[in-house]
């Protein structure tokens, strides 16, 4: 390693933090995809199996109309989305743990841990997108009794991602450190998930909830980001109160784990 | 290393210190975590190192001796900044190899070549300096035949 001093100091810790970053999001798909045979058909297996079986409860079994028309559009707008949230959350509760070695080994900034989850998982969840477009479009050209088409708010994808990388980071960097001293938060995170996964407009649309729920649903971050995701096929969806308290407290949430990061870091790795 | 001459100060520590809890497996409370006052130390802690300064100039060679436990790695550590000390400062021009653990972040389903790429470039070589050492890398490593089997076989190998 003799010659590696002087290309390290030329390099600004901002290209270094970015450059490492893709390294480990590398490794992680490269892991992930290299390892077993079916590969990407995995990462969209999941959502698609979901799916099929929502669909087939909420549109064969009960017949009632609990999102918009088609179905199977409307909840793979919420459900690929969540697929992000709920694996990033799950995966960062062992960020430190996985990797002890690395991070006691490298001097990287710690919060690279928690990012590389999210970029990994946020890459599956834009390479699970095509699964979308083609439910989209097979309702778009041959059905003919559904009007499906792509608005122009289809753009509000671009913001909703944004947000939803603020808030996963945030919820990242909270979780994470906290995971290393109190172990069960592990379990805990993943009963919270399943909770979260029906306290939020996923399988069904956030109109249906009672009027009096509606301000108390909008402060889970997710309704309004999930309103953004789906207002592309279905305009109806955007609720601009709800988007509003969604975008503050994703930001809210980002900057608490910020604080919280800093805060734990020294004695995170003192107990790895 | 260009511009650096004899006598420039390489790693510059001032008033280092750390401390760490007696017991690790001891009860902990979320108000431990997050108050702010490091100055604050409860009975439980104490100060591996503290009030630690020097300074290693260029062309100088520095031993470390001491007992069992009484900090030689955790201050090694500090001076890599894979540990974050909990007073005073550690400055470092130039780049310090951390020998400590270097080989612990190993996956074993990748190859021996992607962990060797993964690895030297999370410690800030760039892709064009690995290519140069790969070779001498995998010679002292002495896996040669197996740098594209996954990591895990090319060990029991």
């Amino acid at each position: 390693m003799t010659a590696a001093p002087t290309a390290r100091a030329a390099r600004s810790p901002f290209a270094r933090y970015r450059h490492s970053l893709w390294l480990l999001t590398q490794r992680d798909l490269r892991v992930r995809y290299t390892t077993s045979v079916l590969g990407y058909l995995w990462s969209i297996l999941d959502p698609l199996m979901m799916s099929a079986i929502y669909w087939f409860v909420f549109t064969v079994v009960i017949k009632r109309d609990v999102g918009e028309d088609p179905y199977i559009v409307f909840l793979l707008c919420g459900l690929l989305p969540w697929m992000w949230f709920s694996t990033s959350i799950n995966e960062s509760t062992r960020a430190f743990l996985k990797d002890a070695k690395l991070v006691r080994s490298t001097k990287l900034p710690r919060s690279i841990w928690v990012l590389r989850v999210v970029a990994s998982k946020g890459i599956e969840f834009l390479l699970s997108i095509p699964v979308l477009a083609g439910f989209a479009l097979a309702f778009a050209l041959f059905d003919a009794e559904s009007d499906l088409t792509l608005h122009w708010t289809a753009l509000l994808w671009i913001p909703a991602i944004i947000l939803q990388a603020a808030l996963i980071v945030g919820l990242g960097l909270i979780v994470a450190p906290i995971v290393v001293f109190f172990r069960d938060l592990e379990r805990a995170v993943k009963l919270i998930m399943r909770f979260m996964f029906y306290a939020t407009p996923i399988v069904y649309s956030f109109a249906l909830l009672p009027q009096s729920l509606h301000l108390l649903a909008s402060f889970n971050p997710l309704a309004g980001i999930f309103a953004l995701y789906r207002s592309a096929f279905f305009p109806q969806e955007l609720e601009w109160l709800t988007i509003g308290i969604g975008a503050a407290m994703s930001l809210a949430i980002l900057g608490i784990g910020l604080l919280v990061f800093k805060r734990c870091e020294r004695a995170v790795l003192k107990e790895l | 290393m260009a511009a650096v001459t004899e006598g420039h100060p390489m790693i510059e520590v001032e008033g280092l210190g750390i401390s760490y809890r007696r017991n690790r497996r001891g009860r902990r409370s979320f108000k431990d975590l997050l108050s702010g006052n490091l100055r604050r130390k409860r009975p439980d802690e104490f100060w591996a190192l503290r009030d630690v300064s020097f300074t290693v100039r260029a062309g100088e060679a520095i031993g470390v001796v001491g007992r069992n436990g009484q900090g030689k790695s955790t201050l090694l550590k500090l001076v890599a900044e894979v540990q974050l000390p909990d007073e005073g400062s550690v400055r470092v021009n130039g780049g310090v190899a951390p020998l400590i653990e270097i080989t612990g972040g190993f996956v074993d389903d990748l190859s021996v070549r992607d962990n060797v790429y993964l690895t030297a470039g999370l410690h800030g070589m760039s892709k064009a300096e690995i290519d140069d050492a790969f070779a001498e890398i995998i010679d002292f490593a002495g896996v040669g035949d197996f740098v594209d089997t996954p990591t895990s076989t090319s060990r029991a190998a």
